[in-house]
């Protein structure tokens, strides 16, 4: 393993109740995953890889388990410490974008840098960062998809988190802008040192990551380490 | 309808049962209001047509001097009159039986109709008619007031004997000339604590006035079509001979003016908050079909893109219109007209003190149809108008984020200067007009609600505030003929427990200007008197100048006279040219105003005549003091002023009472409004909200954001609110108006200052369950779906 776990899951349990079934979405998870790298995890519709995203964004409550992350276990913070967390530690990128659709690109972008206080990065940077230096005063539904979810990447970084959550960043685009997205990401990962945690049941993804997280009924199996990822265009699928 | 959209609708129907219930109670609640209020005040009003026409209510009333038959038949000779009767009016006093405790009465007592035929009859409603000369009978809401029942025997003072005599109570009357006490012009509002009507028969009451065949009061009905304008010009130059005292038609007479004003004036209102409520529900239907739409836009862009319709997406709308406009029509409709009974009820109460003698309170048909037609036009039209513009949105724009309506101009400025939240409330609001549009509806409705209800109390507040105020003695005593000041002056201070005195002249005056001529009452006072302090409209003191007349409010506008006009007065056939100097506050009666050294230059020899003396007496002795005063030789009525003022106050709290309850349904009203458009707005933006908690927006942050745009909505609500309730207080003031009372237009600070209270007070209580819903949303689900 290189360098210090930033995050460290130890036997993370997550139930969910639909109706008067109970599942469980995870089941024991335990994981480490280093600072800095670039992860995607890896897993089949229903594996349970967006509920390990929720509660590693402090979204949702694990049953069971500690969630440490960078030193502190977040299962223990309280309902405003969670939102502190999520202000100042945490960037999301969701895939179906969820930008404020009333706010232009640049006012997404420049709400989140705005919480995030000092150590924020300056948005119209960030939005020319991720090739929308001319679309800036564009809405949300004045956007492509690809576009939305570059505005998406650019208001999860401008806060400059020490973590980044996408999840399924690609899901909603075509494979060429999912290139582009993931190659933005993994410029910005590298150029930052940021954590990159990327939730994605595409395997072929999985090529450009640092680390594999792979997940299957709400346990992780397997975690390889790729010491010479691609570069996303160089991924096919 | 397909299939599948007729089960999505019952789905979404059980589905959002809470924000259905909402938008059906708001428009069930609608149509319950419209169907009671003002068909229960036309249904009154119908009442009071039907006793009118019943008992012949006179078009035209004639005060003379007694005199024969002849003047009666000189009446009826005149070109357009259809009916015509001559009867004997006189004022006695009337014992009590407890007269420590209470008052000095008077009874006006008038002769018995002859029969069913002749005008203003009168319709016996317990007992029987009097039929000798010791019995009477008494209007039915004097008795109730007095506790006085059929078969009791009343002490009366008055007549040319001067003695006491017994009369008994056979029966209670109402007619249309008295539903309501009113004495006279200059107190029109019912004073039943002091003022009564009688009936006895004709022989009696002409034996006691020594006046056998002989009338002096003429009162008469026009012909069908008349011009009642050219009838009483014929009537009084047939009548000009039997010496004329006053003349009044029904806009005159103050009893009749004054409950037609009233019934007419709250059906009015009834009807401006039924439409306020009708219309007020179609607003809250359209701000929850607008928003129900937007929130639905992907999925009307599903179904268009699926190869729905445009007819048939409009079609699922239009039929969640249909069901909540006719359940809610069928519903409120029966509701409504069931609740017509305690509304005419309260009228009956309020404005008359007593059931009427006929009740019928048919339903409404055709009020309902189009109050349920035009709720229906409301309902689609609120359905449809979205509806069709996401519909004929092209499906691939539909599936996209909507862009803003409002992103130009002030919407795009950064406003930097603003804190976060408040930047980001401004941008949401001014980003989506359609949204806000609804709070700042609802803000500007409830502004004119609440401030005509407080307004209507600002309004008799000031008014008659004012007119107990001006007017600061004890008793009012009247002589039957004017005499000498001097004489009347010393006579009255001669009481024991007098401890001030001043004097009046008031009798009949003929006033024209221009073309028009009105019979007033002409009011002689002393330039420096104490007593009675009037003030002009604008707050000066009147009697500055002495060199013409002063006009009250209510004379100025039945003559349409102003400040600098020149009137040709005509008293006891002596006519004079008078100058308009002002025109002064006086909520009752139409009285000109003339200062008594005006007066004086007219008289022969400058001579100071006098006809009532407004007297303060020692507190102690205040009940001795009334019977002496009553005794005094020539006196023919003692007005106990603080009782007279409390009886029109009493009259004058229905009016604030069915304020009140204006109020009570307005604030109901401007809280549902308000609560289901931030209630929708909220739904719409619970996915926004949650977004936005994923990124670190704290609870407290979301709560500042939405009390910005609430407060912000409301407080242009309300800007846009002045004007709207500014001038519908101006149309309810004047809907009150009659020849002899009228209020002078007011609202205080205080009103405006508590409709911004409650409505913001409305505007915070309806965004706390939404805000509410928004702590439980689930953010895990934000990563999960496109809506939460």
């Amino acid at each position: 393993m290189s360098g210090t776990p930033l995050i460290s899951l130890k036997d993370v349990i997550k139930h969910y109740v639909l109706g008067s079934e109970q599942i469980t979405a995870l089941d024991g998870v335990t994981v480490d995953i280093p600072a800095g790298e670039f992860v995607v995890v890896l897993g089949p519709s229903g594996s349970g890889k967006t509920t390990l995203l929720n509660l590693l964004g402090g979204l949702e409550a694990a049953a069971a388990g500690t969630i440490c992350v960078d030193g502190e276990d977040i299962t223990r913070l309280s309902e405003a410490a969670l939102t502190q967390y999520r202000r100042h530690k945490v960037g999301f990128v969701f895939q179906f974008f969820n930008l404020l659709p009333t706010l232009t690109a640049l006012e997404n972008v420049d709400m989140a840098a705005e919480m995030a206080g000092a150590h924020a990065h300056d948005p119209r940077d960030m939005l020319a960062r991720v090739g929308l230096g001319e679309r800036m005063s564009h809405y949300p539904g004045q956007l492509s998809g690809g576009q939305q979810q570059r505005v998406a990447v650019a208001r999860a970084l401008a806060k400059n988190p020490t973590l980044v959550l996408a999840d399924e960043p690609t899901g909603s685009l075509d494979k060429e802008t999912g290139i582009e997205v993931l190659q933005v990401m993994r410029d910005l990962n590298r150029q930052t040192g940021q954590t990159f945690v990327v939730v994605t049941h595409n395997s072929a993804i999985s090529t450009i990551a640092d680390r594999v997280v792979r997940i299957s009924g709400g346990k992780v199996y397997m975690v390889v380490e790729n010491p010479e990822p691609f570069e996303p265009s160089e991924v096919d699928w | 309808m397909l299939n599948s959209l007729r089960h999505k609708l019952i789905g979404d129907l059980k589905a959002n049962r809470g924000a259905f219930l909402a938008v059906w109670l708001t428009f069930t609640i609608g149509m319950v209001f419209y169907n009671s209020t003002y068909p229960a005040g036309g249904n009154f009003k119908n009442l009071l047509r039907g006793l009118n026409e019943r008992t012949h209510l006179a078009d035209l009333w004639y005060d003379i001097d007694l005199a024969p038959p002849a003047a009666v038949d000189a009446a009826r000779a005149a070109a357009g009159v259809a009916r015509v009767s001559g009867r004997l009016v006189f004022e006695v006093g009337l014992e009590q039986k407890e007269a420590e405790t209470e008052s000095l009465v008077t009874l006006r007592v008038i002769s018995m109709p002859e029969s069913e035929e002749d005008v203003n009859n009168i319709v016996i409603q317990e007992g029987r008619a009097p039929e000798d000369a010791g019995e009477i009978v008494l209007m039915r809401a004097f008795a109730r007031r007095h506790d006085i029942r059929v078969g009791d025997v009343l002490r009366l003072a008055g007549g040319i004997a001067g003695t006491p005599w017994e009369v008994e109570v056979v029966g209670l009357f109402s007619s249309a000339e008295y539903l309501i006490a009113s004495r006279g012009p200059l107190s029109p509002f019912p004073t039943l604590s002091t003022f009564g009507v009688a009936y006895m028969p004709y022989d009696a009451l002409a034996a006691r006035y020594d006046a056998a065949g002989q009338v002096n009061s003429v009162v008469l009905t026009a012909a069908d079509g008349a011009d009642l304008t050219a009838v009483r010009a014929a009537v009084t130059e047939a009548l000009q001979p039997y010496g004329i005292q006053l003349i009044m038609d029904r806009l005159q007479q103050p009893a009749v003016a004054t409950l037609a004003a009233n019934a007419s004036a709250n059906t009015q209102i009834a009807l401006v908050f039924s439409l306020i409520f009708l219309f007020g529900s179609g607003a809250v239907m359209a701000v929850l079909m607008a928003r129900q739409v937007e929130s639905e836009r992907r999925l009307i862009g599903t179904m268009r893109a699926m190869g729905s319709t445009r007819g048939e997406v409009l079609g699922y709308y239009l039929a969640f219109a249909l069901i909540v406009a006719v359940t809610g029509a069928l519903v409120g409709a029966p509701i409504g007209y069931l609740i017509t009974y305690p509304v005419l009820d309260f009228f009956q109460s309020g404005m008359v003190g007593t059931e009427l003698p006929f009740f019928s309170n048919p339903p409404q048909l055709g009020f309902m149809l189009v109050g349920a037609a035009a709720g229906l036009v409301m309902a689609w039209v609120a359905a449809a108008v979205p509806a069709w513009r996401a519909a004929t949105t092209d499906p691939g724009l539909a599936l996209r984020p909507p862009t803003p309506s409002g992103a130009g101009g002030l919407a795009r400025a950064r406003m930097a200067f603003l804190p976060r939240t408040g930047r980001q409330a401004l941008r949401n609001l001014l980003r989506v007009p359609g949204r806000t549009l609804g709070t700042v509806l609802g803000a500007t409705a409830g502004m004119a609600i609440i401030v005509i209800s407080f307004a209507v109390w600002d309004l008799l507040d000031f008014n008659f505030t004012h007119y107990y105020n001006t007017n600061a003695y004890d008793f009012v005593v009247t002589v039957a003929e004017p005499v000498l000041h001097d004489v009347l002056l010393r006579q009255v201070e001669g009481v024991e427990g007098v401890t001030g005195v001043e004097t009046g002249l008031i009798l009949p005056v003929t006033v024209e200007l221009a073309d028009r001529t009105y019979t007033a009452l002409g009011v002689a006072l002393a330039d420096d008197r104490e007593f009675i302090t009037f003030e002009t409209i604008e707050g000066a003191p009147a009697f500055s100048d002495k060199q013409g007349v002063w006009l009250g409010n209510n004379l100025e506008r039945a003559l349409g006279a102003r400040v600098g006009d020149t009137l040709q007065v005509t008293v006891q056939g002596q006519s004079a040219t008078v100058t308009v100097q002002g025109i002064v506050k006086q909520v009752l009666g139409a009285p000109m105003y003339v200062p008594m050294s005006l007066l004086q230059e007219w008289t022969p020899l400058g001579v100071r005549p006098a006809n009532q003396a407004y007297v303060r007496v020692d507190p102690a002795r205040r009940v001795d003091v009334q019977r002496e005063l009553s005794g005094l030789p020539g006196v023919i009525g003692v007005a106990d002023w603080p009782v007279t003022t409390q009886d029109i106050q009493r009259a004058a709290d229905f009016e604030g009472e069915f304020a009140y309850i204006f109020l009570g349904f307005g604030m109901f009203l401007t809280f549902v409004v308000m609560f289901n458009s931030i209630n929708a707005s909220m739904r719409e933006r619970r996915h926004e909200l949650a977004v936005m908690r994923t990124q670190g927006v704290s609870m407290g942050e979301v709560v500042r954001l939405v009390t910005w745009e609430t407060m912000l909505a409301t407080g242009a609500g309300l800007i846009l609110g002045v004007l709207p309730s500014y001038w519908l207080v101006q149309y309810v003031t004047q809907l009150y108006d009659t020849d002899v009372a009228g209020n002078v237009f007011v609202i205080y600070p205080q009103t405006w200052v508590a409709a911004v209270v409650i409505l913001v007070a409305i505007a915070l209580v309806s965004q706390m369950p939404p805000l509410r819903g928004v702590r439980t949303i689930n953010l895990g689900d934000v990563s999960k779906s496109v809506n939460v």
